[in-house]
């Protein structure tokens, strides 16, 4: 097999790879969001609450999350497809992460900003959604163009709970015509060609935004 | 799948083939009414292992096990099956999940696995081989030769019945690291990480024939775990259904009865290189989960 | 059943002795990553096309998953005649993945001291090594020891990966457990649990570090 034949072959698992990264962006962006804002806004009790879930699930090893999910959650009645064991586990994870990207923009906003607002009046969620969330976004933009990163990547986890993705097409290869150098240094390529764009986008985008917080990584 | 949508399928089945047997033959009709799988989908989960079950250059699934349970499950009217690739230790439990309504995949009956899931009657025999360096280096040719050995390493397959019979005729368990797959056991023993792996004979001439890795041979002679009757240990494969599938796999025990005894088994079995005395022979599945295989 | 507490407490005494190659893992990764990482970042501070060069080889690492890096360097190096044992390579692949990240913390450490240390360190006579040891490096190790803290974290929980490459480790032992016993939820949930709990320690330890090293900046 030559190597465009094996990159042919990986890519082969391109649709699982992306599928699985597009539903973790759906877990990961609205949950960073979600649970970033609530740790912002929130004290005491609730405050607790939400850090413990996103302690949780920044904490825990990915790999271990998925295979308890993949096998145990139909025992327990929950019988999820792996795609979306896959999705939830890394999405949650990674937005965990997300989350202190987005408490981060939203502290470093300047206190003069909401005390304006307040003393015009508005409600503190209209504080939120009208002053600080708008300047906050475009601080995190870098941050969703990271999270991106980290899913794709992520998504070679899945190859473990046999969902057929780009390093379990590799694998499968591999196992049918031995030569490793070939199949490997492929499967290298090919998840360059998905990210390293997403990289020098993402710097360009940080360039412009100006100094973003580098959120440090996940998987 | 699910047992909803099973359900829901096999009613929605259920009244088609009703209306369709007033149009089509009397024979055909009655054969798939009969089966209430007729038209299913089946999940299989198998390991990708020439030449049990694995995954061809050109995509297609085939492999003893797959071509056998195409054949038997023809008559029942089930002719589509997704096959799922799973490590070889995470295929039982992946059917306990629900991950896959069987497995097909050269999984050998013991009584700890009859325990947990269904066999169907034996379709197979073989013995255990060992592969090692090119020229038998440590001159290997049974357990024996490597339990005396204790600076020998064993590479296992994760859940492999091979790894067993080693550690039953005497191989210590630190001398025995255990892999995911075959591959990774093969690349041990080239990187100098092993000495020497214990898998099936006919997986054993599949890695060396099918995916000609270089640097490998087989032991031979080899004289593996040798039973307390004297006799030499074999394994038996078959097909592994869930507990709650005991109609399914009664319906295929009657048809791989009928496939052997039309000799159509035969042809399969030489397709992938098994000789006739690794046909299972007239033990039944019942005799080998009570330790008596 | 859907939890037997007695089989999983059975199953502990294995999975903690077999996580003493874990934190081995752990250490030995921690060390190499960040020795190659202050390696890459000051090669490429060394000229301009070690600039790029650096940049790009840090890209590389960082667009590729820790997993994929691992199958590369178990399976090719063989064939090139390099045979190691698997921990090794698994301390060798965490190690140049988390370089390329710890080397951004590094050029963050070194641009945070400001550049007036360096000169008012000339004024007053010392010369570079001594500039280095005694001033330059304990003003960055306060600006980087909260990242690589988290970076650190990060490179224990990706231990469980070394278990695709046959290294006996805490969660290769879980799995190895769940292929014998047919049970995956018991094991999985003690390996989890083990995790998350270190991981939770050290996160906790790393907070206490940061706010320690912010009094201590503020005298």
């Amino acid at each position: 097999m030559s190597f465009f034949e094996v990159l042919s072959g990986i890519f082969q698992g391109l649709n699982v790879t992306l599928t699985v990264t597009a539903l973790g962006m759906l877990y990961a962006v609205p949950f960073a969001f979600a649970a970033g804002i609530a740790q912002h806004c929130w004290r005491g009790l609730a405050y607790g609450a939400v850090t413990a879930l996103i302690e949780f699930w920044r904490s825990t090893s990915v790999v271990i999350l998925l295979y308890g999910f993949y096998y145990t959650l139909p025992s327990f009645g929950l019988r999820l497809s792996g795609i979306t064991v896959g999705s939830m586990v890394l999405g949650l994870h990674i937005g965990a992460y997300g989350s202190q990207a987005v408490r981060g923009a939203l502290q470093a906003l300047d206190k003069g900003q909401s005390e304006a607002g307040r003393s015009l009046g508005l409600r503190g969620w209209q504080i939120l959604m009208l002053i600080e969330l708008p300047q906050a976004l475009l601080a995190m933009v870098p941050t969703f163009i990271n999270q991106f990163i980290q899913l794709v990547k992520g998504t070679a986890l899945v190859s473990l709970v046999t969902l057929t993705d780009m390093t379990f097409r590799a694998k499968e290869i591999s196992q049918l015509f031995y030569d490793p150098p070939k199949v490997y240094f492929a499967l290298l390529v090919a998840y360059f060609i998905l990210c390293y764009p997403a990289t020098i986008i993402g710097r360009w985008v940080e360039r412009k935004v100006g100094a973003g917080r580098k959120l440090d990584h996940a998987v | 799948m699910t047992a909803i949508s099973r359900r829901r399928l096999s009613l929605l089945l259920a009244g088609a083939v009703t209306v369709l047997s007033a149009f089509s033959g009397p024979g055909a009709s009655q054969a798939q009414a009969q089966s209430e799988w007729a038209g299913k989908k089946l999940v299989v989960g198998i390991h990708n292992r020439t030449p049990w079950a694995y995954r061809d250059k050109d995509s297609k699934v085939v492999g003893i096990h797959p071509d056998i349970i195409r054949a038997v499950f023809a008559p029942l009217g089930v002719k589509d099956f997704e096959f799922v690739v799973s490590d070889f230790g995470a295929m039982i439990p992946g059917l306990l999940a629900g991950r896959f309504d069987i497995i097909a995949s050269g999984v050998a009956i013991t009584p700890p696995r009859c325990e947990q899931v269904l066999f169907s009657e034996p379709d197979v025999a073989v013995g255990d081989s060992l592969l090692v360096k090119k020229g038998n280096p440590l001159k290997l040719h049974s357990y024996e030769d490597i339990a005396k050995n204790p600076k020998i390493r064993l590479a296992g397959g994760r859940g492999s019945e091979n790894t067993k019979n080693a550690i039953a005729a005497g191989v210590p368990e630190s001398q025995i690291s255990l892999f995911p797959n075959n591959e990774a056991a093969v690349s041990a023993i080239l990187a100098d990480r092993a000495d020497v792996t214990t898998l099936s004979v006919p997986s054993a001439i599949g890695v060396i024939d099918e995916q000609k890795v270089e640097g490998i041979e087989r032991a031979v002679p080899f004289k593996g775990l040798i039973k307390p009757n004297g006799q030499p240990a074999k394994l038996y494969t078959g097909t592994v259904f869930p507990k709650s599938s005991t109609k399914l796999r009664d319906a295929y025990n009657a048809e791989l009865a009928k496939l052997r005894a039309s000799g159509g088994l035969k042809p399969i079995m030489e397709k992938y290189n098994f000789t006739a005395d690794e046909d299972a022979g007239a033990i039944t599945t019942a005799q080998i989960c009570a330790g008596n295989g | 059943m859907l939890f037997d507490l007695s089989f999983a407490l059975s199953t502990v005494p294995k999975i903690a002795g077999a996580l003493w190659t874990s934190i081995l893992v752990a250490l030995l990764s921690c060390i190499g990553a960040s020795l190659l990482g202050f390696g890459l970042e000051i090669a490429r501070r060394s000229n301009r096309v070690m600039r790029y060069a650096m940049r790009f080889l840090i890209d590389f690492i960082r667009s590729t998953p820790l997993l994929v890096q691992l199958y590369f360097f178990y399976f090719v190096l063989p064939s090139y005649g390099i045979k190691l044992p698997a921990l090794a390579i698994g301390v060798i692949a965490i190690s140049i993945y988390y370089s390329g990240y710890l080397a951004e913390v590094f050029k963050a450490g070194i641009d945070g001291v400001k550049p007036g240390q360096f000169e008012a360190a000339r004024a007053l006579g010392l010369k570079r090594l001594q500039t280095i040891i005694l001033v330059i490096a304990p003003q960055m190790l306060r600006n980087i020891a909260a990242p690589m803290g988290n970076y650190f974290i990060g490179i224990f929980k990706s231990t469980p990966y070394l278990a695709a490459i046959a290294v006996y480790e805490a969660f290769g032992a879980a799995l190895d457990i769940s292929s014998d016993t047919f049970r995956y939820t018991e094991p999985m949930v003690v390996v989890g649990t083990i995790f998350l709990a270190i991981a939770l320690v050290l996160a906790w330890l790393v907070r206490r570090l940061e706010e320690h090293l912010l009094i201590s900046a503020k005298r």
